[in-house]
């Protein structure tokens, strides 16, 4: 299973991280499959894409309580299915508290066995921050790991970073630019929406 | 608190056109205990390099000093960080106040051992000193030891047992590493020092959602019931948490009849509440809200 991710919810991913620098954040990935025989077994579908094609910023600070993640899970999955055709929730993003920290840590992880009862290819992407740091350089490989389960269940790493790619080669460049004016500022998440409902989590101007 | 804020974003944007009182603003972000370390960093540096600005400060200039420097050190800007605290040195040279600040900038270098050796030397002839002890507990957490950060927190507070800043820190490392049971303890220990504090109503609420379990469901809804009252109905959190808790109550299996009545009105009067409000305030999003009552 290949897996891409558009410029829009790449740069909305990073975006949100750098909104909230020390804090821990995560959102929703949303996208659909395309090529190989549909949403099914990893291991048959060599051929099939997963697509990336938007993410829903969730929370920052406190990741790890239940009540208002499934509240958003069936906003979003509500949402999808009925404005977006053919989209659903493929995955989920994290982005650790502290600047070194590598490590799937078990809220991610829970968050994702759960996409993947209802999508078996479910991934989990955790932002690379010395990728991030130093995005002129980075070129066409997106600042994030990218995570997929295995046979045993168990969520890993993919061993080179061609399993997972951007959909847009200019991604890099205009997040760059997207920093350099301060545009993190105004990325809404659920937290923001459920401190103030007229904020929304669609992030409708955030690219304008 | 609301208003507070909205002070602040317009003096912030008054400064950084370069119209506004700047020392307003830092004295503002100190009494709101604000993080906004860049605009601090940079605003506070160009108004201490200014000297007929700091001449105005007054004997607060120290405490402007102080501030600056740690927001430069939250912004990796080390050597300004260390011309404040070089200015504080000169001013206070055996504090242990500015002391606390020098194993700051150690810690911001990542020079641990240095800063540990800053911290024990301070708490040989200050064992609890409070604001030492909580840099260990920083120290701690900054370098992914969060078990280490429980520890050092429990031993905290065991000489400071009020320190609800301590509770909810607390509270939070153990709600990342999904010790849920620990977290409540946290919050039961946080209500009691402050019970008519509605955030600490609701998280409690939502840590006994998570663990589970129709006993804590039903303890959830009373909290999320209390954090309502408490935010004079206005907590979207709250009025969603009671709706979530009825939901699940229902659907767990060994609930009582008269349970069931007792649930109705609460989370009905919250479903209304949340219906009107988005309504009012995110029509586009309220047939997304009302999804989820329906259930």
């Amino acid at each position: 299973m290949k897996y891409q991710i558009s410029q829009t919810a790449y740069v909305k991913l990073a975006l949100h991280a750098l909104k909230h620098r020390s804090a821990a954040v995560n959102g929703i990935l949303v996208g659909r499959v395309s090529g190989g025989g549909g949403g099914g077994g990893a291991e048959e579908d060599s051929a099939a894409t997963v697509s990336i094609v938007d993410c829903v910023p969730l929370f920052h600070g406190q990741l790890g309580l239940l009540p208002m993640l499934e509240l958003a899970l069936t906003q979003i999955e509500e949402y999808f299915s009925s404005h977006q055709e053919g989209l659903s929730i493929v995955g989920c993003y994290h982005a650790n508290e502290r600047f070194d920290d590598y490590d799937l840590s078990g809220i991610p992880r829970k968050i994702g066995d759960h996409i993947a009862r209802y999508f078996s290819s479910a991934c989990v992407l955790l932002l690379d921050n010395r990728l991030l740091e130093s995005l002129a350089k980075a070129g066409k490989k997106p600042a994030v790991q990218l995570f997929t389960r295995d046979s045993s269940r168990g969520w890993r790493s993919a061993p080179g970073s061609s399993d997972l790619v951007l959909a847009e080669s200019t991604a890099n460049e205009i997040l760059y630019d997207y920093i350099l004016e301060g545009r993190e500022q105004s990325v809404t998440d659920f937290d923001d929406h459920l401190d103030d409902i007229s904020k929304d989590w669609l992030n409708p101007g955030l690219f304008d | 608190m609301g208003e507070g804020i909205t002070e602040v974003d317009r003096l912030e944007a008054l400064v950084d056109e370069g119209v506004g009182d700047v020392a307003r603003y830092l004295a503002l972000i100190r009494k709101l205990k604000l993080r906004r370390s860049s605009k601090v960093a940079k605003h506070g540096m160009e108004l201490l390099r200014n000297s007929s600005a700091r001449a105005k400060l007054g004997a607060d200039v120290w405490t402007v000093y102080e501030q600056v420097a740690i927001a430069a050190l939250d912004c990796q800007c080390l050597t300004a960080a260390k011309e404040c605290i070089g200015a504080l040195l000169k001013k206070f040279p055996d504090s242990t106040r500015v002391g606390r600040l020098e194993g700051m900038w150690f810690e911001a270098r990542g020079s641990w051992q240095q800063a540990e050796k800053v911290y024990a030397s301070i708490l040989e002839e200050r064992p609890t000193d409070a604001r030492i002890l909580k840099r260990k507990i920083a120290m701690a957490k900054a370098q992914g030891n969060l078990m280490g950060a429980v520890d050092e927190m429990n031993k905290y507070l065991e000489l400071f047992m009020a320190d609800h800043e301590c509770w909810k820190e607390l509270a939070d490392v153990y709600l990342s590493l999904q010790m849920y049971k620990q977290a409540a303890f946290c919050y039961e220990e946080l209500i009691l020092v402050q019970p008519a504090n509605a955030l600490f109503h609701l998280g409690y609420a939502e840590i006994l959602y998570t663990i589970g379990g129709l006993e804590n469901l039903k303890t959830a809804k009373k909290y999320y019931a209390s954090a309502i009252e408490l935010s004079g109905g206005k907590n979207m959190r709250a009025l969603y948490g009671v709706c979530l808790c009825a939901a699940g109550i229902n659907q767990a299996k060994g609930r009582n009849i008269k349970d069931e009545k007792e649930n109705s009105t609460v989370h009905t009067l919250a479903a209304d509440v949340i219906k009107r409000e988005y309504r009012l305030k995110a029509p586009k999003k309220a047939s997304l809200a009302a999804c989820i009552l329906e259930a």
